[in-house]
């Protein structure tokens, strides 16, 4: 569902992904893995189309991404639900907001939305919160707020980039269990992280990054570096 | 219908909830439509004070007396088909002497050097043209020698440098006021364009986020657009209650240290004042004011979301 062939990005002389090629099957569980500057956030940035490589070729769902057009990106983002370590709440919408606030771009009616955001926010354990701002939440309850924005729309793929980089101990296992459980669901589930601790309790397949070069492909991988 | 809805709610939600910025951008909307207005009624009242300068402009043509009735008629008949000539009058003699009686009511013995069997003043032809430039070229042309037997002397050579200062300086006051107003017109759109970037840039943060959850440029720029036509709408309303208290202000003072003489002294015409003025001109005011604060607001958010578009 998810492949990179021979994808490189060049930052100005420096490479950050080095001809990196993987795939990644419908309901799979992977972690990207590797130190600060591996290339783990511009793998994330490539997918959700924030860049383009320099070289290679993305495919997601049968569709080249990179040669998306920025009239086709909104529609592109839609199908994916994104997790990103500072949150990227609006900050001056409610938690029911934020999370209604993806349905409400992609046209959805408003009985959808009555229907779906509290259903989802009791999901993650946040329906009692539904009326608080971001700034009045802790860390991983904004969190949760933001995967129950990503899976709102019941996306396929969900992306997760260092989603607990900002959490306590409690809280991170408490994100990662919710990670867990929607991928049973069938939801594929992309986790970029350097959590070492994560990776190694998950036994899920692990993609290894080094200095923008895949270094390992492991089924059901631990963190080796 | 839905996203139309949506964007107005997001509009209105992205104005309260950001109510500082709101305020702020709204204000300075508020002082550029104020200084858009001095500076447009300051236009009209020098223009429309110079221009009544200027209407009292005339030139008088004097005739000789030996000239008969039907060499003047002819006379001004040519005088009066002259494009550049808005309209005269002719003076015979009667009307000349009641205008000297009038003059002299109180002093018998000037009053009656002329009489109606005695009576030395000539017939003149008053002249008013359209421009007071062309003021010049009638004169010259009444002075032409297939004239000479009829015009005994034309004013406008008597009074030349007179006439060139008053419109010399009634074309200065308005092109000064011309600059002024387009200075600080950039200066206003200048500010307002500024601020409200900066609103933006405050919350370049938001659009942002909304991109990376698929919203489409239309929804993330709509609700900003429809901020600045609220900052436009609310802008107008202030504009137009600090106006209503300046102009009842201005024409207090006007009529404490001008009283009745104040039109006359400021516009040239006693009818007219500030007060008069105003609700004259109180729609367009409030037209302009609406249609300048909303295009304003419209376009400066349009520029400052662009860039985060990208």
């Amino acid at each position: 569902m998810v492949e990179f062939t021979s994808v490189s990005q060049n930052y100005s002389g420096i490479l950050a992904l080095d001809h990196v090629s993987f795939k990644i099957k419908r309901g799979e569980f992977i972690s990207i893995v590797g130190p600060s500057g591996a290339g783990k956030s511009t793998i994330i940035k490539l997918l959700i189309c924030e860049e383009s490589p320099s070289t290679g070729k993305i495919i997601v769902a049968g569709r080249d991404i990179t040669d998306l057009r920025s009239k086709e990106l909104p529609f592109y983002r839609r199908k994916l639900g994104v997790v990103f370590q500072d949150f990227k709440l609006l900050p001056q919408k409610t938690v029911y907001e934020n999370v209604a606030f993806a349905l409400e771009v992609s046209d959805s009616s408003a009985d959808e939305i009555r229907e779906k955001v509290p259903d989802i926010l009791e999901n993650v354990g946040m329906l009692s919160k539904r009326e608080n701002f971001p700034h009045e939440l802790s860390g991983g309850e904004k969190q949760r707020t933001a995967i129950a924005r990503a899976l709102v729309h019941d996306p396929k793929i969900l992306i997760a980039d260092e989603p607990t980089g900002n959490l306590d101990p409690v809280n991170t296992w408490e994100i990662i269990e919710l990670l867990f459980k929607i991928n049973k669901t069938g939801t594929m589930v992309i986790l970029a992280t350097h959590n070492k601790e994560i990776v190694d309790v998950l036994k899920k397949r692990v993609i290894t990054l080094r200095a923008g070069k895949l270094v390992a492909d492991q089924a059901q991988g631990k963190y080796i570096i | 219908m839905i996203t139309f809805f949506r964007i107005i709610k997001f509009g209105i939600q992205g104005f309260w909830r950001n109510i500082v910025l709101s305020f702020n951008a709204t204000f300075i909307m508020t002082l550029t439509l104020i200084t858009l207005s001095i500076f447009f009624i300051l236009n009209i009242v020098v223009t429309s004070s110079t221009g009544k300068l200027e209407e009292k402009l005339d030139i008088t043509i004097t005739l000789i007396d030996q000239a008969t009735e039907q060499e003047v008629a002819d006379f001004i008949k040519i005088i009066d088909a002259k494009p550049e000539v808005k309209k005269l009058e002719y003076i015979n003699k009667d009307k000349l002497l009641k205008e000297w009686r009038d003059l002299f009511t109180k002093q018998p013995e000037f009053r009656d050097l002329i009489t109606k069997q005695d009576n030395p003043l000539l017939r003149e032809v008053r002249v008013w043209a359209y421009d007071s430039d062309n003021l010049q070229k009638i004169s010259t042309f009444a002075e032409k020698k297939e004239f000479d037997l009829i015009v005994n002397s034309v004013s406008y050579r008597e009074n030349q440098s007179k006439i060139k200062e008053i419109i010399n300086y009634s074309k200065f006051l308005r092109k000064i006021s011309l600059i002024m107003s387009l200075v600080f017109t950039g200066i206003a759109l200048f500010v307002i364009l500024t601020t409200i970037r900066l609103a933006i840039y405050s919350r370049r943060e938001e659009i942002e986020i909304m991109r990376f959850v698929g919203a489409t440029s239309l929804l993330i720029r709509a609700p900003f657009i429809f901020e600045g036509i609220l900052y436009g709408v609310l802008a107008t309303i202030f504009a137009e209650i600090m106006a209503i208290a300046a102009i009842w202000g201005i024409q207090s003072l006007e009529n404490q240290y001008l009283g009745s003489a104040g039109g006359s002294i400021i516009f040239g015409n006693s009818n007219d004042s500030f007060l008069h003025l105003y609700q004259q001109y109180i729609w367009s005011i409030l037209l302009v004011h609406l249609i300048c604060g909303v295009l304003i607001g419209i376009v400066s958010s349009y520029i400052a979301v662009r860039k985060y578009l990208k």
